[in-house]
């Protein structure tokens, strides 16, 4: 060989150690472009949570939320599906309570700046969500009616009430209030006929007991916030270095998962900002299970048709009613459902909105390997972008969601308020 | 200088500089900015960018104020009646959006300006605003393209 090849032989095998050794640290150190694309995941600096404005109506919610007598036969609360150990979700495929629900229960931890509620945004405030709930009679399987003489048939919700709304309608007047009702319920059943009967000024006197119920329950709500995951003490480090020391709660999985999220798996198309969604609603091709849940589509028509919505008679001051100025077609939206946040994920099993993936290997490895069924609407082409990753790639993306899990909220905000430790 | 000698200089060169990260975050499209004004596909009418807010913001309604005229009369802008609009991303594709928006815009002719309301960007990307005119110079189409969102 001559000295120019041994030469050349020399410095071909230091150019592969040095690629070698750029590709480790590629693994682990992160390039400008990708401390940006982090940056954007993470809570902004400075940010804390943001407490009611008002202590008392929140601790008036939370004494709401976990008791039954919110439901029509006094068996279920709110807690019944969102329990608190469970980062509010209930493990469960699809909810049981009054009856078998037909979506997955969502998480409530920080919600409270959602601009769309449940997982077709047929509500557009944190308080008129819970107004669906209670009526749905899947769900807590009440009538607003009812659920306003149990409140003023109970002193102690009575006195909860009045000190921060007001007296409440003088509903043992029966003729005036029936003891059942609600526009919600079939046109020719009780409910739906003694709804009907009653003067225009008592159903909205009934109305407002229930907006006012929903502003009490929204206002504890905004306590349920969290942005304290071992991927938020990552994000603050590399804010400060590109390759921060190696950390076992973080570990080099999860930064390898963490760059695909970020890079090559495109996630962040729609899993972006500090909640890990883009708020929006997507058509991903899910096969259809329930013909009757043609998710944003019915979603856009049950929000336009509600009282309840930020143009309607109950809404705040604060309520954003422009934006329905600008509402799109239901149909173009058949078959979509939100984006879910993607915090506390290893923690609100099973996936979907039909809670069909029981894993998070299987959540993720539905957008490798689309099953075959029939869909309802468009699917949309922004899933072709998703490039196919190995089995190694799936495993780090996992390990990467299984770091968005915070610490568990005080107990002063998750237990019922007579349960509390002293 | 023989093929022997450069060889090792190109190997040194491509160890240094190639690497995964080569690829950039988000794997979105090529971000840029707004252009002031685009010519229509069969060269009818301007589309004038009169108002725009910098950065696009993402995940929010926000506003665009156009001035569109005919080729064959520049002096006259026309009004909304003759302005259709529609916003998706194309994702790579050459012909129609892999998505569209999540908003329904409302055209509106003020101040002289066509003023495009309810435009909203769900996702991070360059956006593509299609402009259909049907004026007195007949129809086309005029294509603008919208990065978001400041990055």
């Amino acid at each position: 060989m001559s000295r120019s090849a041994k030469g050349a032989a020399l410095i071909a095998a230091l150019a592969m150690a040095v690629s070698v050794f750029s590709q480790a640290a590629d693994e682990t150190a992160f390039t400008h472009a990708e401390r940006v694309a982090v940056r954007a995941l993470a809570v902004p600096p400075g940010h804390t949570p943001q407490e009611a404005p008002d202590p008392a109506l929140a601790d008036f919610g939370q004494r709401l939320f976990f008791d039954p007598r919110l439901s029509g036969d006094g068996r279920f609360s709110c807690a019944s599906c969102h329990q608190p150990d469970r980062a509010f979700t209930d493990g469960l495929a699809l909810p049981e309570a009054a009856g078998r629900g037909h979506r997955n229960t969502p998480t409530l931890i920080n919600v409270a700046d959602n601009p769309w509620f449940q997982w077709d945004g047929a509500a557009d405030s944190l308080w008129s969500q819970m107004l669906l709930v209670v009526e749905n009679p899947r769900e807590l399987a009440n009538d607003r009616l009812n659920l306003a003489h149990t409140l003023y048939r109970n002193e102690d919700l009575r006195a909860a009430y009045r000190r921060r709304f007001g007296p409440l309608p003088r509903m043992s007047e029966e003729p005036r209030f029936p003891a059942h009702g609600s526009p919600q319920a079939a046109p020719d059943s009780l409910e739906g006929r003694a709804w009907r009967r009653m003067a225009a000024a008592d159903q909205d006197a009934v109305n407002r007991v229930m907006a006012n119920l929903g502003v009490a329950l929204a206002a504890w709500q905004r306590r349920l916030v969290r942005y304290d995951s071992p991927f938020d003490h990552f994000a603050a480090a590399l804010a400060d270095n590109p390759d921060p020391p190696p950390d076992e709660a973080f570990p080099a999985a999860a930064r390898r998962g963490l760059k695909l999220f970020i890079g090559e798996a495109q996630c962040t198309l729609c899993h972006s900002g500090p909640d890990f969604s883009n708020q929006a609603f997507h058509n991903l091709g899910v096969p259809v299970t329930d013909h009757r849940d043609t998710g944003r589509e019915q979603g856009l028509r049950r929000l336009a048709a509600s009282p309840f919505n930020a143009a309607g008679p109950y809404a705040g001051e604060e309520s954003d009613a422009d934006r329905l100025r600008f509402l799109p077609p239901p149909e173009s939206l058949r078959g979509a459902f939100k984006t879910p946040s993607l915090r506390n994920v290893a923690r609100t099993a099973p996936y979907f909105h039909d809670g069909r993936f029981a894993t998070l290997e299987a959540a993720v490895r539905f957008y490798l390997e689309p099953p075959e069924g029939e869909t309802l609407g468009q699917r949309e082409a922004t899933l072709d972008l998703i490039p196919d990753l190995s089995d190694r790639q799936v495993a780090d993306l996992v390990a990467f969601l299984k770091t968005l899990d915070s610490a568990p909220l005080p107990e002063a905000v998750t237990t019922p308020p007579e349960r509390r430790s002293p | 200088m023989t093929t022997t000698r450069r060889l090792p200089l190109f190997v040194l060169l491509f160890a240094i500089f190639w690497s995964p990260h080569a690829l950039a975050a988000g794997g979105n499209d090529t971000a840029g900015a707004v252009p002031a004004q685009v010519l229509s596909e069969q060269g009818r009418y301007r589309v004038d960018v009169r108002q725009v807010p910098e950065p696009l913001p993402e995940g929010e309604h926000f506003s665009l104020g156009l001035r569109v005229v005919s080729m064959a009369n520049p002096d006259a802008p026309l009004d909304a009646s003759a302005v259709t609009v529609e916003a998706g991303m194309r994702h790579g594709r050459d012909d129609g959006f892999a998505h569209g928006m999540q908003s329904e815009p409302v055209v509106s002719f003020r101040d002289g300006l066509i003023l495009v309301e309810g435009l909203y960007f769900h996702m991070g990307g360059v956006w593509t605003l299609q402009v259909t005119i049907d004026g007195n110079n007949g129809e086309d189409r005029a294509w603008l393209t919208l990065p978001c969102c400041g990055g």
